[in-house]
C-alpha cells in the first residue's frame, strides 16, 4: 500500500497516507484501538474498497476496488455460509476457477472436490465435511474460512479480528495453523486487540492510531511493552 | 399537552368511538331506509340455517380444487419471485437495476389476485388455469418484496469474503444469499400458500375456478342453506391450513 488514504462517504478520513507492505510467508499483526482503521485497512488491502488517494499493489498489479483470487479475506464475523456444509463452504473458494455456467450449476470438477477434501483434512475438519457450518464451534468455523482461502489458492490471507471471538485455547490452535501455512509461502495479515499474540505468532507488527500507521517493525525488534506504549 | 392527550386511554377510546360512529353515519348506516332493512338480517339467518349437507361432496371437491389453485400459484410464484427478488437486492446489483425490479414487483403487487384472475379469464378463458395464473401473479409481487427485504440483510461481510474467490453475482446469489435466507424463503412461501388458500376461495366469482363459483351461484339462486355449508367448509379448510402453516413456519423461523 502506497500513501493510501480513505474516508467513508460524508465521514472523516479513516486512514491517512498509509504505507505498508505484506510479504508472502510472513505473519503481520495489525494492532490498534477500536475505530483506529484496522478493518478499513484490510478491506483496502483486499481490494474491497477503493482508496481515495494512493495505490494498493499486489504482485505488481494494482487492485484498488478489484479483488484478486490470490487474496482471501476472513471478516470479523468469520464469513462462512451457515446453511452450507463444511465441504461446500471450502468449495466456494474454487468458484473463480469455474466457467460461468458451471459456477451457476454448481458442478465442481472431481479434482477440485478432492483438493477441498484434502484441505479440510489438513485443517482438522475431515470428520465434519458434511456437517453444516452452523453446527460447528467458533474455532472450526475459522478453519472453514481458512479452508476456503486455501482452496481459492490464496497466497495472502487477510483476517479481521481473527481470534477475538474464540476462547484462549482455541485461539492458540487457530494461530498455530498460521505457522504451518506460512511454511507453504502463505502470508497473513491479522488484526487483533491482543498484543500478547504478537511475539509468539507475528513476524512483523504494525500499529494504526487514529488512521495513521505509527509503527511498522519486525517483531523481534520490539518488546510487548514497547508496542503497548505506541498503541 | 399533546403527550398527555395521547397517553390518556379513556380519551383515545372516546375518540375512536366517535370516529367509528361518524364513519357509520357517513356511509349511511343510520339512514332510515337502511334501518328499515334490519329485519332482513334475521330473515337471512333463518333461511341460512340449518346448513344443507347434500352438496358437501361436491363442495369438498371444489375446495380441493381451490387448494390446488393456491398451491400451483404459490409454487409458480416462488420460482419466479426468487430471481426477481435477487435482481432487487441492493448488496449485489446497482441502484438502477434494483430500482427497476423493485418497481416491477410493486406494479405486479398493486393489482389484487382477483383482478389478475379476471384478466387471465379474458386471455386464457374460464377455469382454474386463470385462477392459478392470477394467484401466481399477485404472489410474485408480494413474495418478491418479502424476499428482497430478507436478501438485503444478508451479511455483507460473508458476501465480501466469498466475492474474493472470484464468484460472480449469480454465484453469490446461488451460494450465499439464497442459502443464508433459505429458512425465510420457506417460511414466507408457506405463509403465501396459506394466504392464497384464503384468497383463492373468491376466484370463482370471476370464473377462475374453485369454490367461489358455488358461493356466487348459491347467492344468485338464494340458496342460503347451501351457502352456509359452503362457508363452513371454507372456514374449516382455512382454519386447518392456518394451523398447519403456523406449525410449519415456526420450524423455519428463529426462536
Amino acid at each position: 500500500m502506497r500513501d493510501v488514504s480513505y474516508a467513508y462517504r460524508l465521514g472523516k478520513p479513516v486512514l491517512h497516507s498509509v504505507n505498508l507492505t505484506i510479504e508472502s510467508g510472513e505473519v503481520l499483526m495489525i494492532l490498534g484501538r477500536s475505530g483506529a482503521g484496522k478493518t478499513t485497512l484490510l478491506k483496502l488491502a483486499a481490494g474491497l474498497l477503493k482508496p481515495q488517494s494512493g495505490s494498493v499493489i499486489y504482485e505488481d498489479g494494482r487492485l484498488e476496488g478489484k479483488v484478486s483470487q490470490s487474496i482471501a479475506y476472513v471478516p470479523q464475523k468469520i464469513g462462512v455460509v451457515e446453511n452450507l456444509t463444511v465441504l461446500e463452504n471450502a468449495l466456494l473458494g474454487a468458484l473463480g476457477k469455474l466457467p460461468f455456467l458451471t459456477q451457476v450449476v454448481g458442478s465442481f470438477p472431481k479434482e477440485l472436490v478432492a483438493r477441498a477434501v484434502e484441505v479440510c483434512e489438513i485443517l482438522g475438519l475431515g470428520e465434519h465435511i458434511h456437517a453444516k457450518a452452523r453446527e460447528l464451534s467458533g474455532g472450526q468455523r475459522q478453519r472453514v474460512a481458512i479452508a476456503r482461502g486455501l482452496v481459492q489458492g490464496a497466497k495472502l490471507v487477510l483476517a479481521d479480528e481473527f481470534v477475538s471471538q474464540l476462547d484462549p485455547l482455541t485461539s492458540l490452535e487457530v494461530l498455530e495453523l498460521t505457522r504451518e501455512l506460512k511454511k507453504q509461502g502463505i502470508g497473513f495479515a491479522i488484526t487483533t486487540h491482543d498484543v500478547h499474540f504478537v511475539p509468539k505468532f507475528g513476524d512483523k507488527v504494525a500499529v494504526i492510531k487514529e488512521g495513521r500507521l505509527v509503527l511498522h517493525s519486525n517483531v523481534s525488534d520490539m518488546s510487548v511493552e514497547e508496542v503497548l506504549n505506541v498503541i | 399537552m399533546s403527550a398527555k392527550w395521547r397517553t390518556n386511554p379513556n380519551t383515545n377510546l372516546l375518540v375512536l368511538l366517535g370516529l367509528t360512529i361518524f364513519l357509520l353515519w357517513y356511509f349511511g348506516a343510520f339512514n332510515p331506509r337502511t334501518l328499515a332493512k334490519l329485519p332482513n338480517v334475521t330473515a337471512f339467518l333463518a333461511n341460512a340455517f340449518p346448513p344443507d349437507p347434500r352438496p358437501t361432496p361436491l363442495l369438498l371437491l371444489s375446495m380441493l380444487e381451490t387448494v390446488l389453485i393456491a398451491l400451483a400459484g404459490t409454487v409458480i410464484a416462488v420460482l419466479i419471485s426468487v430471481p426477481l427478488a435477487s435482481m432487487s437486492t441492493r448488496s449485489l446489483f446497482s441502484t438502477p437495476v434494483t430500482t427497476f425490479f423493485r418497481l416491477l414487483l410493486s406494479v405486479i403487487r398493486t393489482v389484487p389476485s382477483i383482478l389478475w384472475a379476471l384478466l387471465f379469464v379474458i386471455t386464457v378463458g374460464l377455469g382454474p388455469l386463470a385462477g392459478v395464473l392470477g394467484t401466481a401473479m399477485y404472489s410474485i409481487g408480494y413474495l418478491g418484496k418479502l424476499l428482497y427485504e430478507a436478501f438485503d440483510v444478508v451479511d455483507r461481510e460473508v458476501l465480501d469474503s466469498v466475492r474474493m474467490s472470484g464468484a460472480g453475482k449469480i454465484a453469490l446469489m446461488r451460494y450465499v444469499v439464497i442459502p443464508e435466507s433459505a429458512n425465510y424463503i420457506i417460511s414466507q412461501s408457506i405463509f403465501m400458500f396459506e394466504y392464497n388458500v384464503r384468497a383463492s376461495t373468491i376466484l370463482g366469482l370471476v370464473g377462475a375456478g374453485g369454490i367461489g363459483f358455488y358461493i356466487l351461484s348459491y347467492v344468485q339462486v338464494l340458496d342460503y342453506r347451501s351457502l352456509t355449508t359452503t362457508l363452513l367448509i371454507v372456514l374449516a379448510f382455512v382454519v386447518i391450513f392456518d394451523l398447519i402453516s403456523s406449525r410449519l413456519r415456526s420450524r423455519f423461523l428463529p426462536a
